[in-house]
């Protein structure tokens, strides 16, 4: 068996998204590359849990947070739990509890129920049976679920999608588009109309709107060739340039808060920002259906994590899960990394995880919510988007973004939803969560309610077909109304009827670090940090933040994937002859590694 | 029988067992004794027949990452069937094969684990049989208490028994019911559909 190297161009510390790319583009133009990371898991901050592993997190979280109130240091470098704090826990009440619980034998099975009693003897005051029944029901399905630390989705239009294709992942990925995008105003949550088909099929725009609103989104995707037009406005607000336009209040809120990717909406953005979002919105739209954005199936992060890992292995990188890491030094010119084995490299890439000195880092909080439920928020909607704009539940201050994946993204059992919330956290921010977990779904199990719905639906049914009539007559005088209508009204008042329960909501606050000035990240040439993800709903920044630092590191690469075949082999042989060489020297020091490892 | 005519198939067990060599002497007829740290190899696909239906085999290499358990779930998701390889010379990586199987089962989780479709091949019989450390007697032993796996021994370099092990499983494969969706989703995004010119237009 070929004995493992010692030595590497490149020691890559976390493996989420954006170190996974480096890995790949890295292995990929022959560079020796070792991946490790301090989890068992795949995809840093980025990682998908199932429910065991979801329910384990929390507890990890809750003790490190109690660890550190208590200030007991460790001697891990790993910081992963560290940026995630405060979280509250809550479990629906009177779920039904079986009868007669068949006797399971599986071993996977019963170590799953050991977790779910342990979890309810941590994080709640008393064992209550029906939270055990709950949380014994959901962990059957231990492995269909997938719950993201920070829920992604990608423009279909972008250096994102661009990357995959160039790098050939496409068979390791799988994607769905996001099927629609919603804004909470009076009360419910409204389509958000982007495309010239919702336009003219929105109620709720008036004719004389709709002109305004195309124009302003025609103007938007070809903004670039009509710089005049917007140049006095360049440096002001956003929502003073879209003012001219003279749209309604609802819809200037459509475009400042739902079209776009921006972690906290374009409220405070430049015109020049803010153009800039709407147009990659926009650019997206048609290429996969009615939406601009496609959704990762099987979580996301993770999944996309290991693509770009595997084809780092494929090309002879090496991984490492599942590593304590006692030491990383850095002398003659040299990193020294000493975990599982003892190794040395020439560069260092490092997740800001494992940034041994944290002083010099920005911290921006953001405080979000991972619900599970029983039902979509839109009656059969699977992955979609739901913006609270500001002043809409309970004078809420900061807009607040939610996720929905189900079973069309692979995330979740049949008839099961994971709804992410995420806000800025502010010192009202976790109250808004609240609030907003309250207005929008159901914490107890109500016993009778079953009964009670039987008899509701029975009255929608003859409801509906009243509307309908209604409806028709409404159709002869009004062109604009089309069948789509009738279906949103229906489904607006089953919704009324019943929200959907929340089995069990967990709310805390997560840390986005990054690395306070240039300054500091040049000095030494060859180390990287990587600064975490922002919680924006695509993966544009990241990827071109990621080919940014390789483009860095290596200039003279122009294709980081596009090699003749021929050349590449030769190369691999050159190189496997000057490894030959190296190997002899090497295979006593490692020899000496492994007995001491022994 | 089900309707399928793509396998996906992986092949697990420790580095050094000859993994990447099965599959490359099945599909190339190829066998190279430098060991190649599995470079550049992502999976290789093989048309064959099993009785009277043309399949397309997906052979899934570890690409090294079994070397210190850091295979994600990713790699095991969709497998049809799975080859449990061992080096019939090395004792330990026979001790393995017990980890490698439930590290599959946890990962893959199939519908149906105690009849999904396993193979366990012992490898590298073509070494002198001073140096063997399992016999096939203990081998068949520990396949039949986890359920009858098939077993075969195999010389990745002689082409001894490899053609036969690829064929069973993938038969074994298709007996396997199918799992058919209830739903009829939408399709999901296709990456290769890509090729076409970008219009750089929006539907507004």
């Amino acid at each position: 068996m070929e004995e493992l190297k010692t030595h590497y161009d490149y020691i890559i510390l976390g493996t989420g998204i954006q170190e996974s790319i480096l890995a790949s583009a890295l292995a990929r133009n022959n560079k020796t590359v070792l991946h490790i990371d301090g989890n068992q898991f795949y995809g840093g901050n980025e990682c998908s849990f199932n429910f065991s592993e979801f329910l384990e997190w929390i507890m990890n979280v809750q003790k490190n947070d109690n660890k550190a109130k208590q200030s007991t240091t460790t001697n891990d470098i790993n910081k992963f739990y560290d940026s995630y704090h405060d979280i509250d826990i809550k479990i629906l009440s009177g779920y039904d509890i079986p009868d007669n619980e068949p006797e399971i034998t599986n071993r996977f099975a019963l170590q799953n129920n050991k977790i779910a009693e342990e979890f309810l003897k941590q994080t709640q005051t008393s064992v209550e049976k029906d939270k055990l029944a709950l949380l014994k029901d959901l962990i059957k399905d231990n492995r269909q679920f997938y719950i993201s630390l920070l829920p992604k989705m990608a423009y279909s239009r972008g250096p994102f999608i661009d990357l995959l294709i160039k790098a050939d992942l496409g068979n390791y990925l799988e994607f769905r588009s996001m099927e629609k995008t919603y804004i909470y105003n009076n009360d419910v949550f409204e389509n958000v109309p982007c495309t010239k088909e919702d336009v003219f099929n929105s109620k709720q725009i008036k004719v004389i709107e709709k002109r305004k609103l195309m124009k302003f989104l025609t103007f938007v995707m070809n903004y670039r060739l009509e710089k005049e037009s917007y140049e006095e406005y360049k440096d002001k607000p956003y929502s003073e340039y879209i003012k001219t336009y003279k749209l309604n209040p609802e819809l200037q809120q459509v475009i400042l808060q739902a079209i776009n990717d921006s972690e906290e909406g374009l409220e405070d953005a430049t015109t020049e920002e803010g153009l800039a979002s709407t147009y990659r919105y926009l650019k997206s739209l048609g290429k996969w259906g009615n939406s601009p954005l496609i959704c990762p199936l099987y979580g996301g992060g993770s999944e996309i994590s290991q693509a770009f890992c595997r084809s780092c292995a494929v090309y002879g990188g090496v991984y490492m899960l599942d590593q304590k890491i006692n030491s990383l030094e850095f002398k003659n010119n040299q990193y020294h990394l000493d975990c599982e084995l003892k190794f040395t490299g020439d560069h260092l890439i490092s997740s800001i995880d494992y940034l041994q000195d944290q002083s010099n880092i920005e911290i921006t909080d953001y405080h979000k919510a991972i619900i599970i439920t029983d039902k979509p928020l839109k009656k059969n909607i699977d992955i979609s988007i739901y913006i609270i704009p500001p002043n809409t539940i309970n004078n809420n201050k900061n807009r607040i973004m939610l996720i929905q994946q189900g079973y069309q993204a692979n995330c979740c059992p049949k008839s099961k939803y994971i709804i992410y919330i995420c806000t800025k956290a502010t010192d009202t921010s976790k109250e808004e969560i609240k609030n907003v977990i309250q207005q929008l779904f159901e914490d107890k199990n109500d016993i009778s309610e079953k009964n009670k719905l039987d008899e509701m639906e029975g009255e929608n049914n003859e409801n509906i077909k009243k509307d309908e009539e209604a409806n028709d007559n409404n159709n002869k005088n009004d062109d604009d109304d089309d069948d789509d209508d009738e279906e949103e009204e229906e489904e607006e008042e089953e919704e009324e009827a019943s929200k959907p329960k929340a089995y069990i909501s967990v709310i805390f606050k997560q840390s986005i670090r990054k690395q306070k000035s240039l300054e500091t990240k040049l000095d030494k040439t060859t180390l990287t940090i990587i600064d975490d993800m922002l919680p924006g709903i695509s993966m544009e920044t990241p990827v071109e933040n990621a080919l940014s630092i390789f483009r860095q590191l290596h200039p003279e690469i122009e294709e980081i994937y596009s090699k003749p075949q021929e050349e590449e082999e030769e190369k691999e042989e050159k190189q496997e002859e000057g490894q030959k060489e190296q190997e002899e020297q090497i295979t006593n020091e490692n020899e000496a590694v492994e007995e001491q490892t022994q | 029988m089900s309707g399928k005519n793509l396998l996906k198939a992986i092949i697990l067990g420790d580095s050094g067992v000859g993994k990447t060599s099965l599959m490359n002497q099945y599909v190339n007829k190829k066998f190279s004794n430098q060991y190649k740290a599995t470079i550049g190899a992502d999976f290789l696909t093989k048309e064959v027949m099993v009785d009277d239906k043309l399949i397309t085999i997906q052979i899934w290499d570890t690409a090294g990452q079994e070397r210190f358990q850091s295979l994600g779930v990713a790699f095991y998701r969709g497998a049809d069937c799975c080859m449990l390889v061992y080096d019939v010379n090395n004792m330990k990586s026979f001790e393995t094969l017990d980890n490698w199987r439930d590290e599959f089962l946890v990962q893959a989780s199939p519908k149906h684990p105690e009849s999904f479709p396993f193979i366990v091949l012992g490898n590298k019989i073509d070494l002198e049989e001073s140096k063997r450390q399992i016999s096939q007697k203990r081998a068949m032993a520990w396949c039949q208490s986890k359920g009858n796996i098939p077993y075969f021994e195999t010389s990745a370099k002689e082409a001894i028994n490899v053609e036969q092990a690829f064929q069973q499983i993938a038969r074994n494969a298709l007996m396997q019911e199918a799992d058919v969706p209830e739903f009829n989703f939408p399709p999901s995004v296709s990456l290769d559909a890509e090729q076409k010119p970008d219009q750089g237009d929006c539907n507004c």
